[in-house]
């Protein structure tokens, strides 16, 4: 179960995370991208996240906000149909469910054991600054062109990341270089898709977004840290 | 929780992905705090549940993006996964009682529980228990109804 917490947060990240890249020869695609993303300081964007379930033929859909900050802060925000918000604060991710007066805290830094702490490196680059970062993190299992969309496929280099989520792949424009969607595959087979929509380059980000105020009557729990007997 | 859950050599066919739109399915989704048995952790996700008159049932319990439980439950079998371990288990018959996710479905749709269980719901929302471990799933619906 605390592996699964370590990669949960990781995931979180991953839109982020996982623009870094690794592997072979890059596609000039993928190197002018990576070097775009220099010029990142915050990013927003509405997303569409669409899960599919082995044992359900129907995809679920939530919508939601995206909120990115350099070099590693983002505010995940699911709006609909149940709320939660992720964090990334300096030394921990924060999840927050509202309806369920809870804050749940993954610290980043600290005496935390091997697997999670693989997967939480995972978060903490941020977007890419270059094509080191990226192959520190993941492998690049392919680049493909079509039309206007570079799909890349990469596959987490922690092993611990990778027994939860083998794969990951991010669509990015190829002429503006936005992003325009990740998709997190999953060992059960299941997938998890976002695709923004409304992205805002370098948008004005007030600060508060990162340190959220949390309300007095909600409960404050860390599950990574085992109750005492 | 691998070692909780009793499936050996029980033997049955994987059972097909479900269509939730077909009639007869009804499907709640919410969010639910699962507290795990003997006190250890607990921890908060998204839960979706379908039943069906016929008994069939479905469940995911997910902390977003990973999935967590993934169970299915018919009149005659059962089978349940939890894909941070990668654990697969499936038998004829009932599910045990310590595989207390594949009762939400029944609890939600009336049936008898076995006695080490119990499940409460109101308006503030519900919570289903097994008394013999301290196992518990307490959460609240969004909606009910059919898939749109």
């Amino acid at each position: 179960m605390r592996q699964c917490f370590a990669v949960v947060l990781c995931a979180l990240g991953v839109g982020f995370a996982g623009l870094r890249v690794s592997g072979a020869e890059l596609n000039p695609v993928v190197a002018s991208w990576l070097a775009a993303q220099t010029n990142i300081q915050a990013w927003s964007a509405d997303f569409i996240q669409t899960r599919a379930f082995k044992s359900l033929s129907q995809p679920l859909t939530a919508t939601g906000h995206v909120w990115f900050a350099a070099p590693n802060r983002f505010r995940w925000e699911v709006i609909h149909p149940s709320p939660t918000i992720a964090v990334r604060a300096p030394s921990e991710l924060m999840v927050i469910y509202p309806k369920l007066k809870r804050v749940e805290h993954f610290p980043l830094t600290g005496g935390q054991g091997g697997q999670w702490r693989d997967a939480l490196a995972l978060l903490e680059a941020g977007f890419p600054r270059s094509r080191e970062q990226l192959e520190a993190q993941y492998e690049i299992v392919s680049q493909t062109v079509k039309d206007q969309t570079c799909e890349l496929v990469l596959r987490p280099r922690s092993a611990a990341a990778r027994r939860m989520m083998p794969e990951i792949r991010i669509d990015f424009d190829t002429k503006d270089f936005s992003l325009r969607a990740t998709e997190l595959h999953f060992v059960d087979g299941s997938t998890m898709r976002n695709d923004f929509q409304n992205p805002v380059l370098n948008p004005p980000i007030d600060e508060k977004l990162f340190a959220p105020e949390i309300p007095p009557d909600y409960k404050n729990v860390e599950p990574l840290k085992r109750k005492q007997k | 929780m691998a070692v909780l859950i009793c499936a050996v050599g029980c033997k049955t066919t994987p059972l097909p992905p479900v269509n939730l739109k077909e009639p007869g399915w009804t499907v709640r989704s919410g969010q639910a705090v699962w507290h795990l048995p003997k006190g250890q952790s607990e921890i908060a996700g998204d839960v979706l549940v379908a039943t069906r008159a016929d008994g069939e049932g479905v469940v995911q319990f997910s902390k977003t993006p990973f999935p967590l439980v993934s169970g299915r439950i018919t009149s005659s079998q059962w089978e349940v996964e939890f894909p941070p371990q990668n654990k697969h288990y499936s038998a004829p018959g009932n599910p045990p009682v310590r595989v207390l996710w594949l009762y939400l479905p029944k609890a939600m749709s009336g049936q008898n529980l076995p006695s080490k269980l119990s499940w409460h719901e109101d308006a503030d929302g519900w919570k289903l228990e097994n008394h013999g471990n301290g196992e518990k799933v307490q959460g609240y619906w969004e909606n009910a109804g059919t898939l749109k």
